[in-house]
């Protein structure tokens, strides 16, 4: 199966200026050579702590934030080199929500308007047509007719997602890009929203690449999942693979700090020593190996590149490269 | 230790008076740890707030008591509550930057409070303060005591401000969702640190967040609020065990967990109601699986069904 979206090697860097000409000291790495593919219909998590690049990817996949080096196919084309009403169109594909529905909506435009705004955007239909669509998706979404007279302020926080899940619809996508679009709603409204995310995938045959730092809710909703650390990808795999036999101690320790339901107090220590270092310095050798349990000589010395370790399982760690050059030279 | 009874917070807005708290009641034992949850706008912060006198205009406590050790902490002046806060009482905030003060270091906002509580020479202060700034994991506590706020990372600040909350050894620490803002191994190191630092203290902790997986982890016994009022108090086991509250259990229900994989989440239909248009009877009727006519009139009372179990629902789940 050709992958619905491919990037190769995608590098985000930001530039540090200082000073009264504004030289370039130095840069944050965002994105330190991210690859990975989505299949048509899959939905695929990015999970990692904040600064580890993950909203950077989505931002970056759909060139909001314009990528320093690398590759973004979508469909076998070049997104990356796309210009003008070409990129234009091509975005229509690909479609964002974001964590802050207070922000991502003009509290001065009334519902309807927001809604009509991708249409008028692409040019797209006449007027009686936009009110038939805008009214069929408003009703999809779980809201009443009457909400597109109504303006943002008006909507709490669960029902200003379905607005812009709404939103994010209306041009008929493949790709939806979902950055964090439960964490900021309280818990009973997240599995609403969660179900709702769920349902128009299979009424729209979407695709999702789904960012969140909630790793059990990517659990609840994700085929492939990757982690991220420091603007690299450390493990992907299959739900499966990875919540049943984590390989990266990174993932390890990530899957053991999750408060859980009804086990109890906790008395055995899990928690990883140090915190996340800054990806202007990062460390060298494995970004990891400062806090990694299991660290050992060499770790400091290069970065693992991410293998294959068993089909559908990459990880990026030393602790599996002998393994699997051990097999191959059987 | 601490003993609630009958807590009522009214807030008067231009749009009339709003009850964000009703009639709460509860007490927390020595060494013990209460978590409060509940979704957003159900009146557990403003909860410790009242407690901490932290209530300001146009808010105010309008009946209740709270006796700690012997004293009604809502009966005393400012003056009395000042001595009070810090030294036998102390709170934490869910976002520290915005809880401690940018424009002076964390060792003069430290020393500050000692100085307050205690006669002991400035010194004298700033030892016990890179002491304790030290108990709670900073690294080199003797450089980070001249350090401000912004020069530490998230959880060096959580530190920082529970170091601060804990300074004069208060026996009763708020905790208004703490790990919030917090990545999850950073959390864990939190809570870890915190469970550390109450049984060196022998402390008793009213926790407060929306997180039923850090409450089921850190909390003796949980009480849980909706729309200003209690619907349930049990010991933690207990409650995620049996939940006898409709609300407690759909919601426990409603979060993915790890580990258990379902197709599709079960949700609480509709919303929290306005504050502003309670309905008579019970807050949670319009979104009760298992609602009666009873429920519609009258509001039920929290009442004890098995021990230390307490639920208000004239039809409990079984």
């Amino acid at each position: 199966m050709t992958p619905l979206l491919e990037v190769k090697n995608l590098k985000k860097h930001f530039p540090i200026k200082k000073g009264l000409f504004q030289k370039q000291v130095g840069s944050v790495k965002a994105l330190d050579g991210v690859s990975f593919k989505i299949f048509p219909g899959e939905t695929v998590g990015l999970v990692g702590e904040s600064g580890c690049g993950k909203s950077t990817l989505g931002k970056a996949i759909t060139r909001l934030h314009e990528p320093t080096d690398g590759q973004i196919l979508f469909k076998g084309r070049d997104f990356g080199k796309l210009k003008g009403h070409e990129l234009r169109d091509e975005r229509a594909n690909i479609q964002m929500i974001f964590q802050d529905p207070f922000a991502s909506l003009d509290p001065r435009m009334t519902i309807y308007r927001i809604l009509s705004e991708p249409f008028k955007v692409h040019g797209r239909y006449t007027n009686e047509e936009r009110l038939q669509k805008i009214e069929k998706i408003i009703d999809i979404v779980g809201l009443k007719k009457s909400a597109l007279n109504r303006y943002p302020h008006e909507f709490s926080g669960g029902q200003r997602q379905r607005i812009s899940i709404a939103r994010a619809m209306l041009l008929n996508p493949e790709l939806v890009i979902a950055d964090e679009p439960v964490s900021a709603l309280d818990v009973s409204i997240q599995a609403q929203i969660l179900n709702l995310l769920n349902e128009l995938q299979e009424e729209f045959k979407l695709t999702y690449l789904f960012i969140s730092h909630d790793l059990s809710v990517v659990e609840h909703l994700c085929d492939r999942i990757a982690v991220m650390y420091l603007g690299k990808i450390v493990e992907m795999g299959t739900r499966d693979e990875l919540f049943n036999s984590p390989k990266h101690p990174y993932t390890k320790a990530l899957i053991r700090a999750i408060p859980k339901v009804g086990h109890g107090k906790q008395t055995e220590k899990r928690s990883l020593s140090g915190e996340v270092p800054s990806p202007v310095n990062p460390p060298t050798g494995c970004h990891f190996h400062p806090r990694c349990p299991e660290v050992f000589s060499g770790c400091d010395k290069a970065y693992p590149e991410l293998i294959e370790i068993s089909e559908a399982h990459k990880c990026a760690c030393f602790l599996y490269h002998n393994q699997v050059q051990n097999q191959e030279q059987l | 230790m601490l003993n609630v009874s009958n807590l009522e917070t009214t807030f008067h807005t231009k749009h009339g008076p709003i009850q964000a708290v009703r009639d709460v009641s509860f007490h927390i034992n020595k060494g013990e740890t209460l978590g409060i949850v509940g979704e957003s706008g159900c009146g557990k912060s403003v909860t410790s707030y009242s407690l901490m006198g932290l209530i300001d205009y146009p808010g105010e406590v309008t009946s209740g008591k709270a006796i700690l050790n012997g004293v009604d902490l809502l009966s005393l002046s400012e003056r009395e509550l000042q001595d009070k806060r810090g030294k036998e009482m102390a709170m934490i905030f869910q976002e520290p930057m915005t809880a401690l003060n940018p424009v002076t270091s964390v060792g003069f906002q430290m020393i500050e409070q000692i100085l307050r509580h205690e006669d002991i020479s400035k010194n004298e202060a700033k030892n016990r303060a890179i002491e304790m700034l030290h108990l709670v994991g900073i690294p080199s506590p003797e450089k980070r005591y001249d350090n401000y706020p912004h020069q530490l990372s998230g959880g060096m600040r959580q530190r920082a401000m529970i170091a601060m909350a804990l300074t004069c050894q208060p026996q009763f620490l708020i905790a208004d969702e703490p790990t919030t803002a917090l990545d999850v191994t950073i959390q864990a190191q939190i809570l870890e640190l915190m469970k550390r630092l109450q049984e060196k203290f022998n402390m008793s902790i009213q926790f407060i967040t929306h997180d039923l997986g850090v409450i089921s982890e850190v909390a003796d016994r949980v009480m849980v609020m909706y729309a200003g009022t209690t619907c349930e108090m049990a010991p933690t086991e207990s409650l995620f065990e049996n939940p006898r509250h409709p609300y407690t259990a759909a919601l426990i229900r409603s979060i993915p967990k790890l580990g258990q994989r379902v197709d599709r989440l079960e949700t609480i239909e509709g919303s929290v109601p306005s504050l502003f248009e309670l309905p008579k009877g019970c807050p949670f009727q319009n979104r009760c699986p298992n609602i009666r006519e009873q429920c519609k009139v009258e509001r039920p009372k929290l009442e004890e069904i098995s021990k230390g179990h307490s639920v208000a629902c004239f039809n409990p789940v079984s």
